[in-house]
């Protein structure tokens, strides 16, 4: 067991290489110029180039790819063009709104999804069944931005329930916290339970019909809730892979949520760093995305031995 | 979508009369509108999609007018006999703007899927069968996968200008290694199976049994992922113009009516509500179809996506 | 007590109250009524107002530093943090005295050569910084609170050079931070204003707080403007950074936030209609449109067919597609300078008022158009550029020009702009822009209107007669004499097409009635504001 996580994390090694060099070069041929949005509108062109010599982005590619690396790996992210503070005290404050986001997304999703989709499976072809794959269908056709509206119109804005926006640290109180992440949490889990559910009742439909689950159904013996867990632990690895992956539509879905609610998350600095071309904010967070996603992954590998004992390391 | 039909049968041979199924009571579905019968989703996300095809096809004669004409003395207006969807904030015909846009909408889900299927076909056939390369392309995948798609798609965009074509480029891009992967997949496993394994053992050379064996079955999930991909691209081309990174103004997409709208959705709601329907619409017709799709070809395949 | 409040003390004590939910709601009601809670027109996205030079810089800069003299609402000088200044006979030698007692953040008194050195940075990076660096002979410190200019040659203007409210201002830091270069961003945020930026708090992109600096000492005088005493009513200002202009909408009417400087002017009827929100004009200086035209290479470098543009376009459709139906809003522009300030002309400004489609037909045939393609250039993650380049587009389009629009954002923009190349190689043909009124009163600070070809702002017109009237201009003695000049520049500028004006356009700013001592005026003034 320790054996195999030593190696997948040895194997993330040059996963994260290719990310950090894909990244790097991305943004290098990318035609803007954050000297020339720090000038502003009044600066000559001299002083465009002052600044952009200033900042180093005049010197050759490699050499810059080269010193960014080397810092990287010592755990120095770099310094923001814009802002001069350090990247990885700007990720480090925005972690928490994001981290929360997504957590309490999941949490919600999972719990409203999985027993959406198990019961679909259980009531297979009848009106409760069609409900859950009609509302799963609609989950992914719907814009997460459309959503998001619509929810802080009708929460937010008429009933008064919640906040519009904004974020509120957990250090602050779970309630505050809570009514601040409930609307974007909705929002960013639609998606998300219409997936599980649907993958939940596809996975359940086909354990449950299995040979030895059918022939317990059709003598009548199995109608309970032991043999349903049963089936429900045998489907569990293809839920937890899906789960897994979404978290990488979870990541991509926060950028448009964090925008309409105003939650100061890694999203929008994600968004707002690629709209000014803050270079070292932008490798930085796209590397530490890859890192949360690769590490997800390995622990839903681990997760794995726990659920299916057939799979072992 | 190909129907597979059993091999005919020669005249000479005696065939054994069919078994009573005592399984099913129902008089089994054949032909066509069984099919579609069988398969409602199916047939309802084919009459949408055909609707939308449609539409696409022939905005210029469904009543509209110039969709980028612009006529700021009439910003705004609430949908009337004479602006069927009002107009937006720049005095454009929501209507046609709407109609228009189905054409950018379906470009672009098809374009990407079809676009993401071959490459993520050749990606993964390659992967499955060379073997040095194969740890190559999966780490080189994994990077890429790691990157959440959206991210992927607007750092993309901001590399060029917004255009219908580097949208769907953008987009194409960031879903391939989802289809590589699943590739890949089929190929391992179908690799394990005992007539490939024989094929291989009796020397027939790759490409033959690529052909024979491979792609065949590889098809099978490779279409129901396509839909899906058609299905999420119309949604991500809808957050680029959301986000500002999207199909320019002068071509109206839904995304890009939406996102101009969006400002306004307490005032004028009906700027976003229009295109959000005709988008949501198409892209449950595109689900429905995959979903149908998917149990039509192969129920047990359902796991794996 | 509304709804909500209630709603969350209710939650709090009934549902909460053992998890630690309670003592929040009750807190943050109390620290609510001395924080004004303001959302700005941009992302505060760095913290030196002399190298970053965007206007919600200078904006959130002007609570943090304090400046020497501050421009009042009939845009004259008036002494800030000098005491008293005196100017020799011959106009050379302008010595200047601070007020006693001031005090920087960090507790350490304001001398003449923190004054010095925050002055030759600023020169470095200023318009008329340069302008008088070049005459300049000394600038030196004499004692504690004295220091002394020695030019070559007389500078009128040396007061408004100190006093304008036009980025990049004359903030004055302490000697340390000034020493930075002009051109590398400082580290330390410290100044001598009315109040303090809580560095700790700063979230680049969503939040920025500023804490009440308790030794400023404001002037005796009513505040106008950066003039008079800047009192702070409020213990502490947050800015929060809002995206999404409808977000920024429903929490303003939820009373999350108590002041917006920018609303969309569509969401405005919404927030009228709310018994608890002011609306009124924020910057009535408001804003110049534009887009720019290449001077160097075809279709533009001809001038005939840079009048073709002008003489077809309606600056009525450039000004509802930023502002919408409310005409309070706008004016048509038939020049390039601010309208209702005392310079104001629209001297030759005839064919801004033509809208003659078919006349610009002609006038392109004349020219000899011959279908090169005109690459426009659109910021699409600015509304008002966004805007525009959708009627540029149709504009062009409708006297036959071909377009080539380049849809891409700010970022883009402002790195292409500065390719010289031709359009076609990496270069461009247009792009669209905006200019503050603020900076456009004269041609003090107005890079935009110079036509001094390669030294040009981009476009880079080059126009003898404009640069002529210029230079009259700043050497007019009287008024009557710089108007005389404006009118000639105006003229020549319209006629040559330095760039084309779109109009000239006001905004809104909507803020709770529970905050009073909101005023007009062209950035944020956020003293003698105070909240109920």
């Amino acid at each position: 067991m320790l054996a195999f996580i030593v190696r997948r994390i040895i194997t993330t090694i040059p996963v994260m290489a290719f990310v950090a060099l894909f990244v790097f070069s991305l943004l290098y041929i990318a035609p803007g110029d954050p000297a020339a949005i720090i000038a502003g509108d009044q600066a000559s062109p001299a002083d465009v180039e002052r600044i952009r010599a200033s900042l180093g982005l005049d010197r050759p590619y490699l050499v810059r790819f080269g010193e960014w690396f080397f810092r990287v790996l010592q755990g120095d992210l770099g310094t923001s063009i814009f802002t001069s503070l350090p990247v990885t005290q700007l990720i480090a404050q925005r972690i928490e709104p994001t981290l929360s986001l997504m957590v309490l997304t999941l949490i919600l999703a999972v719990s409203v999804a999985v027993p959406l989709g198990v019961v679909a499976a259980w009531k297979a072809g009848t009106w409760i069944d069609r409900a859950v794959v009609a509302f799963a269908v609609f989950g992914f056709s719907v814009p997460v931005f459309v959503v998001g509206y619509l929810l802080a119109y009708v929460f937010a804005l008429k009933l008064d329930w919640v906040p519009v926006q904004g974020y509120t640290p957990i250090s602050q109180g779970l309630w505050p916290w809570f009514q601040n992440l409930i609307l974007p949490a909705v929002t960013l889990g639609l998606v998300y339970v219409a997936l599980i559910a649907r993958i939940t009742r596809a996975t359940m439909l086909d354990v449950l019909q299995q040979d030895y689950i059918r022939t317990a159904r059709s003598k009548g013996v199995a109608q309970n809730s032991i043999l349903f867990l049963h089936a429900l632990k045998n489907a569990a690895v293809p839920i937890i892979t899906i789960i897994g992956i979404g978290v990488a539509l979870l990541i991509g879905g926060a950028v448009v949520t964090e925008s309409v609610f105003a939650i100061p998350g890694l999203g929008r600095l994600t968004l707002d760093a690629i709209l000014r071309r803050d270079y070292p904010v932008i490798q930085g967070v796209v590397l530490i995305f890859s890192f949360v996603y690769v590490l997800v992954n390995l622990a839903i590998d681990l997760i794995y031995t726990l659920v299916d004992p057939r799979i072992r390391y | 979508m190909t129907v597979q039909h059993p091999a005919p049968v020669p005249g000479d041979l005696a065939v054994a009369p069919e078994l009573p199924d005592v399984l099913k009571a129902r008089k089994p579905l054949t032909g066509f509108t069984g099919f579609l019968r069988k398969n409602p989703s199916i047939a309802i996300g084919g009459v949408l999609l055909l609707i939308m095809f449609f539409i696409a096809l022939f905005a210029p004669w469904l009543g509209t007018v110039d969709p980028t004409a612009i006529s700021t003395a009439r910003r705004t207006r609430v949908p009337s006999e004479l602006y069927w969807f009002g107009t937006d904030m720049l005095g454009r015909d929501i209507y046609s703007r709407v109609m228009y846009g189905a054409r950018v909408s379906l470009l672009v889900g098809f374009s990407v899927a079809i676009l993401a299927s071959i490459a993520g076909l050749v990606i993964g056939l390659f992967s499955g069968f060379v073997r040095w390369s194969d740890g190559i392309i999966m780490r080189v995948i994994d990077g890429m996968m790691s990157i959440p798609p959206i991210l992927l798609a607007i750092a993309l965009m901001a590399l060029t200008r917004g255009s219908v074509q580097n949208v769907i480029i953008a987009i194409t891009i960031a879903e391939i290694p989802r289809v590589a992967r699943l590739v890949r997949g089929v190929v391992l496993s179908l690799r394990e199976q005992p007539y490939v394994d024989a094929a291989i053992a009796a020397g027939t050379r790759t490409p033959m049994i690529v052909f024979r064996h491979i792609l065949p079955n590889t098809l099978a999930p490779m279409s129901v992922q396509a839909t899906y991909i058609c299905a999420s691209a119309m949604i991500v081309e809808a957050i680029l113009s959301f986000i500002g990174a999207g199909v320019p103004p002068a071509t109206p997409s839904w995304g890009n009516i939406m996102a101009e709208g969006r400002a306004l959705w307490q005032v004028k709601p009906h700027i976003i509500l229009f295109p959000a329907i005709f988008l949501s619409l198409t892209v449950l017709a595109v689900n429905m179809l995959g979903d149908g799709l998917r149990d039509a070809l192969d129920p047990r395949m359902a796991k794996r996506l | 007590m509304d709804r909500r409040s209630f709603l969350k003390s209710a939650a709090g004590t009934g549902v909460l109250a053992a998890s630690g939910g309670l003592a929040m709601p009750a807190l943050s009601q109390g620290a609510a009524a001395k924080t004004l809670r303001f959302v700005p027109q941009a992302n505060l996205a760095n913290f030196d107002p002399i190298w970053g030079t965007q206007y919600v810089v200078r904006n959130a800069a002007a609570l943090v530093w304090d400046t020497l003299y501050g421009i009042d609402s009939k845009f004259q000088p008036q002494r800030q943090m000098v005491e008293a200044e005196e100017v020799s006979a011959d106009g050379l030698t302008w010595t200047f005295k601070l007020r006693p007692g001031l005090k920087f953040h960090d507790g350490t008194p304001v001398l003449a050569k923190d004054v010095v050195q925050s002055l030759k940075r600023w020169q470095a990076r200023d318009p008329m910084g340069l302008m008088i660096r070049a005459i300049e002979n000394e600038l030196t410190a004499v004692d504690d609170r004295t220091w002394k200019w020695v030019l070559k040659q007389p500078y009128p203007k040396m007061l408004l050079a100190l006093a304008k409210n036009n980025a990049p201002c004359s903030f004055i830091m302490p000697e340390r931070i000034a020493k930075t270069d002009p051109f590398t961003q400082i580290t330390e945020y410290v100044g001598s204003g009315p109040m303090k930026f809580a560095r700790g708090e700063w979230v680049p992109g969503a939040k920025a707080v500023f804490e009440k600096f308790a030794d400023y000492v404001p002037r005796s005088e009513p505040a106008d403007w950066l003039a008079g005493g800047k009192k702070m009513l409020v213990d502490r200002i947050e800015w929060v950074i809002m995206p999404d202009a409808a977000t920024a909408a429903a929490a303003l009417q939820n009373g999350e936030v108590d002041w917006w400087e920018t609303p969309l002017s569509d969401l405005v009827p919404v927030l009228k209609s709310n018994a608890n929100i002011n609306v009124d004009i924020g910057d009535p200086l408001g804003n110049i449109g534009s887009f720019r035209m290449n001077h160097l290479h075809p279709p533009f470098n001809n001038v005939k067919v840079r009048q073709a543009v002008l003489t077809a376009m309606n600056q009525e459709d450039y000004m509802r597609s930023i502002v919408g139906d409310d005409d309070k809003l706008w004016k048509p522009l038939p020049g390039f300078f601010t309208p209702g300030t005392p310079l104001y002309t629209e001297e030759g400004g005839a064919m801004l008022k033509m809208k003659n489609i078919e006349a610009a037909k002609k006038l392109l045939a004349e020219a000899g158009y011959k279908g090169e393609p005109v690459i426009c250039v659109v910021a699409q993650d600015m509304s008002a550029t966004k805007s525009m380049g959708d009627v540029t587009a149709e504009l062009l389009k409708s006297i036959g020009m071909k377009v080539e629009f380049v849809a891409t954002d700010w970022g883009t923009v402002g790195a292409r702009r500065a390719q010289k190349t031709p359009p076609g190689q990496g270069g461009w043909s247009m792009f669209h822009t905006w200019h503050a009124g603020a900076d456009c009163l004269n041609p003090s600070s107005y890079t935009a209107i110079r036509a001094n070809g390669d030294k040009a702002w981009f476009g880079w017109p080059d126009v003898p007669a404009v640069e002529t009237e210029v230079t009259n201009w700043f050497n007019a003695k009287d008024m009557a004499e710089e108007k005389a000049a404006m009118a000639r520049l105006n003229k020549a500028a319209v006629e040559n097409v330095v760039f084309a004006p779109t109009g000239f356009y006001l905004g809104y700013q909507a803020w709770r009635k529970n905050v009073t001592g909101v005023t007009s005026g062209p950035l944020p003034f956020f003293w003698n504001v105070a909240k109920a």
